[in-house]
């Protein structure tokens, strides 16, 4: 099955196409960060713009390296949600006429679950129960995952823990920007950080006493702000920042902090759980010290972790067509009327009871 | 030539089918649903009307703005998706033009005015010239007080959504007066898109957003 996959859920207009749900033939993104980094953040208005300008050529640019055409696409699978409305409109709309005009079945995909799909893509032999942590510049979402059929054609998922208030990705940007880095804040503050050392300033993890699984990032974010008006810092650039041991270890010791949170976390939920895998996807999943912190905490644990490659972590639309096409093999369609869903939930929060899992 | 027009620029949205110099079939959103809700919907309905199919169209047509751009869209994506699927031609025509049509043969010239939010207005002044319309003042963003200026004096007749908001003035001068064309546009859009001088099927913006306003003001 040879399925079309189409993402504009934020600032990236992405089409792909993905054969049997494993492999890519095609995976085109137009990043709009170039347009975005000017204003320091994603411009919503302009993000529809530059999807309604882009949308034909990535989805033609997709087709074309695939070697194939329309007629000979099984399905079209696209983003109706979570996300900013005017962006979803644009590629749900182009996806519904292409499966309309080419009687294509079609399928509207929530973007989280392509992002935990996108695990997937490049690991056929993942176990279940599995642990699912989906950290991006929007979403910070920790996910129960169980499959019925032992595999990932048939999933169904619980919200353990989510962020209360800033996205991970999000606490990234906003310290990024107070610092004079240019958004996104991510990848830069990962290369700068790497040449610090984060045990200088300690940033600690914030407390929520309720014993959820939640998390929270504007605490750390809030004391990035404080260091930097007490000391009376000035916001500088990439290179300026390089030459400033100071600032490589401030940025090393909050990337620390937001890495802790999210393994320990992670870690907790694995104790009380059980997972058989540990499942880390997002855009925050490219984060080097992430993976590898990750990748120590699983293996103490002795719990299979998986994580996609680089350019699978940010939005995409292989993702997409592999959620899709594992929803279009078990039959399910979406209807025409289907709208955009900015609010979209992929599970309802269901914190798992103190004793461990939950009642039967 | 057999032509789809779709109009998602108000929340009236409506759809035809032309060929053969008349409107064979139309579709008009009668319900509180959102575009891209109804879309396909009232595509089914309209080719049942029309008695052809999808792969019988040869032009397909958006309204291009300017309107609310989240609305408009989804009918350009909606274009763009089929012709692509199709191998057919895509074109846009301006919400302005397509009101100035709707407002039918009128002596002097012809002014459709939208409402663009923040208190300003779109607006453009046509001629209609043997069956054709032609720009005399292009599409422009501005207070009313302030775009009303732009129209010369002659006899003009103003139409659209936003005409009410420069009533003040427009009653002021003699040969001036309002008609309503009501709010259903894809009509005016098959008629245009029949003609040789159809636009490509992009946003006509006018106004730039307002980051971008914003950072150009503190450059």
């Amino acid at each position: 099955m040879r399925v079309l996959g189409i993402e504009t859920s934020c600032d990236e207009t992405a089409a792909a196409v993905v054969e049997d749900g494993r492999r890519i033939l095609s995976n085109v993104i137009y990043s709009q960060v170039d347009t975005h980094t000017l204003y320091g953040g994603i411009v919503p208005e302009l993000a529809s713009r530059e999807h309604i300008r882009k949308i034909e050529p990535v989805v033609g640019q997709a087709l074309a390296e695939a070697g194939t055409e329309l007629k000979e696409i099984d399905g079209v699978a696209a983003t109706y949600g979570p996300g900013l409305v005017g962006s979803l409109l644009v590629g749900l709309t182009y996806a519904k006429a292409l499966a309309y005009a080419s009687g294509a079945p079609w399928i509207g995909v929530d973007h989280i679950e392509g992002h935990i799909y996108s695990v997937f893509l490049e690991n056929a032999g993942v176990e279940f129960p599995a642990l699912a942590l989906v950290v991006s510049g929007g979403h910070t979402n920790l996910f129960w995952v169980e499959s019925s059929t032992g595999d990932c054609s048939r999933l169904e998922y619980r919200l353990i823990g989510k962020t209360r208030d800033d996205a991970a990705g999000e606490a990234y940007d906003k310290v990024g920007k107070l610092l004079g880095l240019p958004y996104p804040g991510g990848p830069v503050i990962d290369r700068l950080a790497a040449l610090g050392d984060g045990g200088v300033r300690h940033f600690p993890m914030a407390k929520i006493s309720d014993r959820s699984m939640d998390f929270s990032f504007s605490g750390i974010k809030t004391a990035v702000l404080r260091v930097f008006k007490e000391e009376g810092l000035e916001p500088l650039d990439e290179e300026a920042s390089r030459r400033d041991p100071d600032r490589l270890n401030l940025l090393a010791g909050f990337q620390e902090g937001v890495v802790r949170a999210l393994v320990r976390r992670t870690m907790e939920a694995a104790h009380r759980l059980q997972p058989r895998s540990i499942l880390l996807s997002g855009g925050v999943a490219a984060n080097r010290r992430l993976r590898q912190a990750m990748s120590v905490a699983a293996a103490e644990q002795e719990v299979a972790f998986y994580y996609p490659r680089p350019v699978l972590t940010t939005d995409n639309a292989a993702m997409i067509a592999c959620a899709g096409t594992f929803r279009l093999m078990r039959g399910e369609r979406s209807s025409y009327d289907l709208d955009a869903d900015p609010g979209l939930k992929l599970a309802a929060p269901a914190p798992p009871s103190k004793k461990g899992r939950w009642k039967q | 030539m057999k032509i789809l027009a779709i109009d998602t620029s108000s929340d009236h949205g409506s759809a035809v089918i032309r060929f053969g110099d008349a409107v064979r079939a139309e579709a008009r959103s009668e319900t509180a649903l959102q575009h891209s809700q109804h879309l396909f919907g009232s595509l089914d309905r309209l080719f049942a009307r029309a008695g052809i199919g999808l792969g019988d169209i040869d032009v397909f047509a958006a309204a291009r703005g300017p309107g609310a751009f989240t609305g408009l869209r989804i009918g350009m994506a909606a274009v763009e998706g089929l012709a692509f699927a199709t191998r057919k031609r895509a074109v846009g025509v301006s919400t302005l033009r397509a009101l100035a049509w709707a407002a039918g043969p009128r002596e002097g010239h012809v002014a459709p005015v939208l409402d663009a939010r923040r208190g300003e207005v779109y607006g453009a002044v046509f001629e209609r010239r043997r069956g054709e319309l032609v720009e005399v003042a292009p599409p422009a963003v501005g207070r009313p007080s302030t775009w009303i200026e732009s129209v010369s004096g002659g006899r003009t007749t103003f139409c659209g959504p936003g005409a009410g908001m420069c009533r003040d003035w427009i009653r002021r001068h003699d040969p001036w007066d309002i008609v309503d064309v009501g709010p259903y546009l894809a009509g005016s859009i098959a008629a245009l898109a029949a003609m040789d001088d159809a636009e490509p099927c992009e946003p006509l913006y006018i106004r730039p957003t307002s980051a971008e306003t914003q950072r150009s003001m503190r450059r």
